[in-house]
């Protein structure tokens, strides 16, 4: 994961993306077997690239392809789905003024849209970006099914989530 | 909950150090855990009751990046990686898409957080 401060849009540092350089490696491992582990650990590859190497690999779902400056989500509208960037890059702002670029692996509208908020950014496709869609309808009618621990600290991560996006938003559920 | 172990620990009882393997994930059912940086050893965060630390080490199998310490007595429920892994195994394949995602999406806020 490369992380780089960003404060000009025309920048081309990037906020936040996933470092795919040994995507290849683990390729046609399944993810919850101990062959996994360890070329994860022989690669020292780091938390957030071993989740969406996992994510791509279980990931069955609709992909969207965007048009440059095409908006993704925009900040305060409502949720409808959930977005997943998996090529291209976009361009997060909100009305604060602050913008970031964010690449593969950037998530947008999910926590909010499970909480019932609005969008905390907008959201805009930098040049082609192809996104997979989280089908946010499927999510909340599996929820009270899905185990109580799981739910607790899923709440939990997603009230970080919403906390640290400075989003003027309150949590309605 | 099925899968879960209830533990104590002491006021100044370190739960985990950074650098060290991730094994387990936590609920804080009582009590106050700080959260040290591993490399400053400033404390960045005070957890309280009903939040939960810990899972994107053990979600991702990797090591903790900060240190944590019972501020005062605390009660906890402990899941391990293995318990963590089977619970999602019985869940649906969105339940395991959603709980990786939003793991994903928490990595990404805060590197925004980061940058701003």
């Amino acid at each position: 994961m490369r992380e780089v401060c960003v404060n000009d849009q025309q920048s081309a540092g990037v906020a936040f993306e996933i470092d795919d350089t040994y995507f290849a490696d683990v390729t046609g491992i399944n993810p919850d077997s101990t062959a996994w582990f360890s070329v994860c650990e022989r690669l020292n590859l780091p938390s957030a690239e071993r989740i969406f190497f996992a994510l791509c690999r279980s990931m069955a779902l609709n992909s969207h392809v965007f048009k440059p400056g095409e908006v993704i989500a925009a900040e305060g509208a409502e949720v409808h789905e959930s977005h997943i960037v998996m090529n291209g890059y976009v361009t997060v702002t909100q009305a604060s003024g602050k913008s970031f670029r964010v690449g593969m692996g950037g998530v947008f509208g999910l926590a909010e849209g499970v909480m019932d908020l609005p969008h905390a950014y907008t959201v805009t496709a930098q040049g082609m970006v192809t996104t997979s869609v989280m089908p946010l309808s499927r999510v909340h009618r599996e929820m009270p099914r899905i185990h109580k621990g799981l739910q607790g600290i899923e709440r939990c991560t997603m009230m970080r989530i919403i906390s640290g996006s400075g989003a003027n938003i309150v949590d309605k559920s | 909950m099925s899968g879960f172990t209830a533990v104590t620990f002491k006021a100044g009882e370190v739960l985990f150090a950074a650098g060290d393997a991730a094994h387990e994930l936590f609920i804080l059912q009582s009590g106050d855990i700080e959260l040290l940086d591993g490399k400053s050893g400033q404390v960045f965060a005070t957890l309280v009751a009903g939040e939960s630390f810990g899972e994107q080490a053990v979600l991702a199998g990797g090591v903790r990046s900060a240190t944590a310490v019972a501020k005062g007595d605390c009660a906890c429920l402990t899941l391990t990686a293995a318990g963590l892994n089977a619970i999602l195994k019985k869940e649906s394949p969105i339940s395991n898409l959603l709980f990786q995602a939003l793991h994903l999406q928490l990595f990404m806020q805060n590197a925004l957080s980061q940058a701003r």
